[in-house]
């Protein structure tokens, strides 16, 4: 089984550009943002969090099959890598859960600002309500962009 | 054609497709594995079509290729509205008109870090929309406070343009109306030089320093890709685009397959510009220059204003034809002597080079090529007769200057003279007095030095 290692675990769980995709079960694919994510001790498992209003097709598509993929992009070192998974447990977020979201929100803004962009902007991209996700990972993937884009890890 | 009935027609979200936010594309394989990337631009090609600039992303391509089915959501750089546009992959291009507008974006980027002849656009992915939705949000979006574009402005704007008697005023006028009109910040105008190979910055405005007379040659970096394909060239992201290619380079590098891959140039212009509009001026075909705006901030130009910037650019260029036609016609000199003796101050030293006819004033660097060699052809003129006032036709058939073939470029090299004296030196200014008509006013004693090769 796939663990992930600590270093992974450092770049995952800070401030980065998140997407995941998942799959309707005739085969249409679905994406939405994610905001923060938290890597489980035995580091074999991943909470990400969705925005909840715009949730209901990842929430079908994970109901039916639990298929995941998530893309973690440093959006100012472009380093970039994709977990594919399968979803086991879907729920509402904590207290301790909003402090990550929150953290990485305030990340990811400070990351973006760097790149010119107004904050009132990015806070735009953002619901006040999410839904936290949890993957078993499955598949490791580099993705930083040249040659070697897309190789397993 | 009727248009799609999408709850979002794609021609409203126009500024989502400038590549200013990356978008998010999700594909999934045959056998039901689900992936997502990110990537930088997704062109609109009409009401129903969109391209994917197709650089590395290999699994979403074998993806699309096997189940056509993808996702994609993308941003509202001015108010951070997301859309999901569920589209349907029909082919892959790899040349012609849309392949070469999409090609010509990357490979300016990639020509600025040195990467121009290893990173290429590998294709165009063109894919039909289905759907376009707004990605629900449970809060009032707080929208920017950016004043909206009037275009009843245009109209002003192309008057300042085309009333233009002069080179140097057409320049003045546009850069001013630009700025005034519209607001924009940050503007420079580059010309082709007489030898076809060069562009020099005949004007600027909203930089701390004019940067007029700075050159680039066609072909290097962003403005010279834009100049050499003769594309408009829309960056609003401009930092993190370079960043993409930096990052590309030191993977090549970092794999030892490093072939190809030349200096990074220095990115001319705004020091930690975010956004960059730069458009080629033409006129019958012949490239004359380039337009080039540029911002602080990320995503500061729109759709719209690249509608300003193509008026602007496609104006000035057929005034510029205009301007040169009549000043074929102008009239021939009246002397007139200086009825002036220059300020009772140290006596300027003056010298010429003639290996590149560049001309330093007490030392300092002014200004070379056709442009110097005319300020030393006057200023000689000046010393031996006191004469101020030239005419630009006797410049232009003077033997002594031997111009014939960059006749065409006179009045854009006088104005460059002009600026660059305002810049550099206080006693030496090149004054409009008419139509075709210069005089020269000169606030000290000279010592002309010719020093030859």
């Amino acid at each position: 089984m796939l663990v992930i290692d600590r270093e992974l675990k450092g770049f995952l769980e800070s401030g980065l550009a998140i997407a995941l995709a998942t799959r309707s079960a005739d085969l249409r694919p679905h994406a939405q943002r994610v905001w923060g994510a938290k890597v489980s001790p035995d580091g074999r498992s991943v909470e990400v969090f969705v925005d909840r209003p715009a949730a209901a097709q990842t929430m079908a598509n994970l109901r039916d099959n639990g298929r995941v993929a998530t893309v973690f992009v440093n959006i100012l070192t472009n380093r970039s890598v994709q977990l594919k998974g399968r979803c086991v447990e879907v729920g509402d977020p904590g207290p301790e859960d909003w402090s990550i979201i929150d953290r990485h929100r305030e990340g990811f803004t400070g990351a973006t600002s760097a790149l010119g962009f107004p904050a009132q902007m990015i806070s735009n991209l953002w619901s006040t309500q999410v839904v936290k996700v949890r993957f078993v990972v499955e598949d490791l993937f580099d993705q930083t962009p040249g040659p070697g884009a897309g190789r397993p890890l | 054609m009727t248009r799609p009935s999408f709850s979002v027609p794609l021609r409203d979200i126009e500024d989502c497709f400038q590549g200013v936010v990356p978008s998010m594309i999700a594909s999934v394989s045959l056998d039901g594995v689900p992936n997502v990337t990110e990537l930088s631009i997704v062109h609109r090609i009409d009401d129903e079509h969109i391209a994917l600039s197709r650089q590395f992303f290999n699994k979403t391509i074998a993806n699309l290729q096997a189940n056509p089915q993808g996702q994609l959501v993308v941003i509202d750089p001015q108010t951070g509205r997301q859309y999901r546009l569920d589209i349907e992959f029909l082919r892959t291009e790899t040349e012609g008109p849309l392949f070469g507008k999409m090609s010509a974006r990357l490979e300016a980027v990639a020509s600025q870090v040195g990467m121009s002849k290893v990173f290429r656009l590998a294709a165009a992915d063109i894919c039909r929309v289905t759907e376009c939705q707004q990605v629900p949000l449970d809060k009032d979006l707080v929208q920017p406070d950016r004043p909206q574009l009037d275009l009843t402005k245009a109209d002003e704007l192309s008057r300042c343009i085309t009333s233009a008697a002069t080179v140097d005023e057409l320049v003045t006028n546009l850069l001013d109306s630009l700025a005034a009109l519209f607001g924009y910040e940050h503007l420079f105008i580059m010309l082709v030089d007489e030898t076809g190979e060069r562009l020099y910055t005949v004007a600027s405005r909203g930089y701390p320093e004019s940067g007029v007379g700075s050159e680039v040659r066609i072909g290097d970096g962003i403005l010279g890709v834009a100049a050499e394909r003769r594309q408009t060239i829309s960056l609003g992201n401009v930092q993190s685009d370079l960043g993409y290619s930096r990052t590309v380079r030191s993977r090549y590098e970092g794999t030892g397959t490093a072939e190809g891959i030349e200096r990074e140039i220095e990115l001319p212009g705004l020091p930690g510009v975010f956004s960059q509009h730069v458009v080629p001026i033409e006129a019958r075909d012949e490239l004359l220059g380039l337009l080039c705006a540029e911002s602080e901030t990320a995503g500061r130009f729109g759709y719209v204003d690249n509608f300003v910037f193509h008026l602007a650019a496609r104006e000035i260029g057929l005034q510029l034809v205009l301007l040169r036609a009549n000043a074929a016609r102008l009239p021939q000199l009246t002397a007139q002597i200086s009825p002036e003796v220059p300020a009772a101050s140290a006596v300027a030293t003056i010298r010429h080079y003639t290996a590149d006819d560049s001309v330093f004033i007490d030392n300092e660097y002014l200004i070379k090529g056709v442009a110097g060699r005319v300020l030393w052809r006057l200023l000689q003129t000046y010393q031996e007769e006191r004469r101020v006032d030239f005419t630009n036709k006797e410049i232009r058939l003077d033997p002594a200057l031997e111009l014939p073939d960059i006749k065409d470029n006179l009045e854009a090299r006088l104005a460059l003279l002009r600026r660059r004296l305002e810049d550099r030196c206080d006693f030496l200014r090149i004054g409009n007095t008419g139509r075709g008509r210069i005089r020269l006013e000169v606030g000290r004693e000279l010592a002309l030095r010719e020093v030859r090769e």
